[in-house]
């Protein structure tokens, strides 16, 4: 029998990153895929819905649970063991790993108990003479495997590798009726727009939807659909609505010395046009984030308190792009980067250099600052205004529309008299913009301002969610995104794979009626 | 004035973990450039005017280079790497012979020589110390503040209970007692400007040491043990509502007058 434990008020099950609150009696606490199974078949039987949940980093409300009881993965985690195929070594995980957790393995090289996945993997990546890393960074390290899986996390360093479905070897599920199968890629794959799986006693088969998504643009707007599609898509970005997964097999590649750089200037606009140029012009970029005026002067506002920077030097006042660069040849890059930001009223004298992981670390954890207090503040508004969440963009929009997306941003905020910061991932044209909400006025304002985005970057061939999914805050994007049909076509898979709907009722697709 | 600071390549020792069988996690701990050693050369920096010049040097093996490349970053002028196997395992008496050594032969005119107060991976706190008696400077400990004037050199040093501000001789030995929370990171253009300048390596016979006065064959100290040292601590709970009570009663309990 599994564990079930009551849930007091105000528990953190409750709740994540969104700060979005739900409600809920149990939570069921599986120890291995053998009890998620059996809870499975427990609350299958009875129709009970469950909310899946892991470490609560999502920022979409995708593991709160709304009356149902929760499954937490919290105690399934860890390494299980290593192998190697013609691409790469990888490891295999449980779900509630977190990536913090996977990076310190791989650093500290602790291979110790871990299983041969293939024969002589474990010895021969210990002895490798680099260690090797997972590159997808999500920036929230304390996030899961199987919460990335789920939300085909990414972050800065998709400019260059990809998102979470880029490295994902193979996964196992566990189905809403209690059956299990493990998918490995390129194993099963649609015929056309039709395909079929055994699981258990099951063989579930469905037509493939058949919306359009422009795979240049970050995407994280539900699951990905095409003809031909592998079966893992399925479960990668589907945020727990198909199955529960319980283990990953995520592929390493060997850690590459990087060095790492702020570069300060004037205005948004030099920072911007910098940027463009430096994307277009240097070549080898891990990842290049923008923090504009606001977030700069977010983060001089919290250096004092946020034990996380506290150790940081102060940045200077302006906004900055943040990029790594490959060590070797580095000189030379940076020789470039320099022409480029002196055209724009900079000079590589307001910058800030790291080579060491300290460095790194200060850095990162400069950037990271930005999101966190502002979610933490949006935390701090919650006792007085307990209907508020955070509204923060997630948009990507292809190359040629990332200025148009930049202006109507700021127009319509300025307009509307709402203080926001904007920050992120330049490289993919998909900045953050945070609103920082002061009163439920401006919330409901904030809030019908932030539908003309999706709108907009929908119109312009972008995505509403590029990374964070859509959980139960952005269901609407759904419809918006790709059409009704389209979702109706989501459903009818749901019906297949869940026929009395009871895995995260109310993520992705809007609760039934 | 010319300032010479001595600094050390350090494992990270706030990135080391204790694992289940309580033994120390070395594997992926990156080396750095020790904090107090960090802090006493910025201090310089922040301090040095137009003409001056900040040599570093450090006892190690090659790969301490790496630490002499960031004190470069950060605007040091010349870097000195003492490395020799022959020197290796030297304990802090050896440690402190072969650093006088390397100030006589390679830099006797230095104005001011300038430590942390230690290490923070085995932070003995003796070197700086023991090098001042060798090379018969006067030394100043703990030392928070330096300034030079038309008056020459002054510091202050922090003995915990009380705060001292003195005339620091030329040619003295410096030692800085704490750590900038805030680190320091350089600039790109400062960082261009270092890989112009090179390390320079000394050896044992660069130093004019015979092989039985430095390393292993130098070093006297013998560990006999180790132990954890318990401290005993008194504990009084209270429970205040009011928070202006509460900060008397801290500045009661602790001696200070509010
Ligand atoms: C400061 C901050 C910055 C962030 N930055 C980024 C970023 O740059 N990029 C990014 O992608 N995300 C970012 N996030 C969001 C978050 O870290 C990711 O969404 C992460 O993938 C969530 O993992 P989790 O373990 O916390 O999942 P949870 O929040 O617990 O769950 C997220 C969703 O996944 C489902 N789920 C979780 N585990 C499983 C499983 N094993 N099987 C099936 N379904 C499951 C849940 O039901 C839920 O729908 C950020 C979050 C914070 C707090």
């Amino acid at each position: 029998m599994f564990s079930r434990q009551r849930i007091q008020p105000g528990s953190p099950y409750l709740t994540d990153e969104s700060k979005l609150t739900g409600e809920s009696r149990n939570v069921a606490l599986p120890f291995s895929e053998d009890e998620v199974r059996e809870i499975m078949r427990v609350y299958n039987s009875k129709g009970n819905p469950v909310t899946v949940s892991a470490m609560r980093t999502g920022v979409c409300g995708g593991c709160v649970p709304m009356g149902n009881d929760v499954v937490s993965l919290e105690n399934m985690s860890g390494a299980v063991g290593v192998g190697r195929d013609d691409r790469s070594y990888f490891i295999r995980l449980l779900p509630c790993t977190t990536l913090e957790e996977l990076d310190r393995i791989l650093l500290e090289r602790s291979f110790d108990g871990l299983e041969d996945l293939t024969p002589g993997a474990v010895e021969s990546l210990s002895s490798e003479p680099v260690s090797y890393f997972y590159p997808v960074d999500p920036t929230e390290m304390g996030g899961s495997i199987g919460g990335n899986v789920a939300t085909n996390a990414s972050g800065p360093r998709t400019y260059r590798y990809g998102t979470t479905r880029d490295w994902v070897r193979s996964i196992r599920v566990v189905f809403a009726d209690g059956g299990v199968t493990e998918i490995r890629r390129g194993e099963c794959v649609a015929e056309g727009n039709r395909i079929g799986f055994p699981a258990g006693r099951c063989y579930y088969s469905f037509d493939v939807p058949s919306y359009h998504v422009d795979g240049r643009v970050k995407n994280a707007t539900g699951p990905r659909f095409q003809e031909g599609m592998d079966l893992i898509d399925l479960f990668i970005g589907s945020e727990g609505i198909f199955g529960i997964i319980t283990m990953v097999e995520v592929y390493l590649i060997p850690r590459v010395p990087t060095v790492s750089c702020i570069q300060f200037f004037p205005d948004d606009a030099s920072a911007l046009g910098a940027a463009k140029r430096i994307r277009s012009e240097v070549a080898g970029l891990e990842f290049l984030e923008f923090m504009d005026k606001g977030s700069i002067d977010l983060i001089r506002s919290v250096m004092d308190r946020d034990p996380l920077v506290v150790g940081s030097p102060v940045p200077p006042e302006g906004s900055a792009l943040f990029f790594d660069i490959p060590e070797e040849g580095h000189l030379d890059t940076l020789g470039t980067i320099g022409e480029i930001v002196r055209s724009y009223g900079s000079s590589l004298e307001d910058s800030w250099f790291g080579s060491t992981l300290e460095d790194f670390r200060r850095m990162r954890e400069l950037r990271h600052a930005v999101p966190k207090s502002i979610f933490e503040y949006v935390a701090s508004l919650k006792s007085a205004m307990p209907k508020i969440h955070k509204l923060g963009t997630d948009m990507a929009v292809p190359d040629g529309a990332a200025d148009e997306m930049m202006s109507f941003y700021r127009s319509r905020l300025d307009e509307a008299g709402l203080e926001y910061v904007i920050f992120g991932h330049i490289g993919n044209n998909h900045p953050h913009v945070e609103i920082i909400l002061r009163s439920m006025e401006e919330y409901e304002k904030a809030k019908a301002i932030y539908e003309e985005f999706a709108a907009k970057a929908v119109s312009l061939g972008g995505s509403c969610s590029a990374e964070h999914g859509l959980g139960r805050i952005k269901t609407r994007y759904l419809p918006l995104s790709y059409g009704e049909e389209a979702v109706a076509a989501i459903r009818t898979i749901k019906d297949v794979m869940d026929p009395k709907g009871i895995l995260n009722p109310g993520v992705i697709l809007e609760a039934v009626r | 004035m010319r300032f010479l600071v001595a600094v050390k390549q350090v494992p990270d020792t706030s990135a080391m973990r204790v694992d289940a069988d309580g033994n120390l996690v070395r594997q992926g701990v990156p080396s750095i450039l020790d904090p107090y050693c960090e802090t006493a050369l910025c201090r310089i920096l922040d301090t040095r005017v137009p003409g001056d010049e900040v040599a570093v040097f450090t006892m190690g093996p090659p790969q301490a280079e790496s630490c002499l490349r960031r004190c470069l970053d950060l605007g040091a002028d010349r870097a000195f790497l003492i490395t020799d196997r022959d020197l290796g395992g030297s304990d802090t008496w050896a440690t402190a012979r072969a650093v006088s050594a390397f100030v006589e032969r390679h830099c006797p005119d230095a104005d001011l020589l300038v430590f942390g107060r230690q290490t923070i991976d085995g932070g003995t706190g003796q070197v700086p110390y023991e090098v001042a008696q060798l090379l018969d400077r006067q030394q100043f400990a703990y030392v928070t503040d330096l300034s030079i004037g038309d008056g020459g050199i002054e510091a202050t040093q922090d003995y915990g209970d009380s705060l001292r501000r003195c005339k620091v001789p030329v040619r003295s030995v410096v030692s800085f007692g704490e750590v900038d929370l805030k680190g320091r990171l350089c600039s790109i253009a400062d960082h261009i400007r270092a890989g112009e300048r090179s390390v320079v390596k000394i050896d044992r016979v660069g130093l004019g040491l015979g092989v039985y006065s430095v390393g292993l064959k130098g070093s006297t100290t013998r560990i006999e043990g180790t132990s954890v040292v318990k401290g005993e601590r008194k504990c009084r709970k209270v429970r205040i509502e009011n928070p202006d009570r509460a900060v008397e009663l801290i500045f009661d309990m602790v001696g200070v007058k509010g």
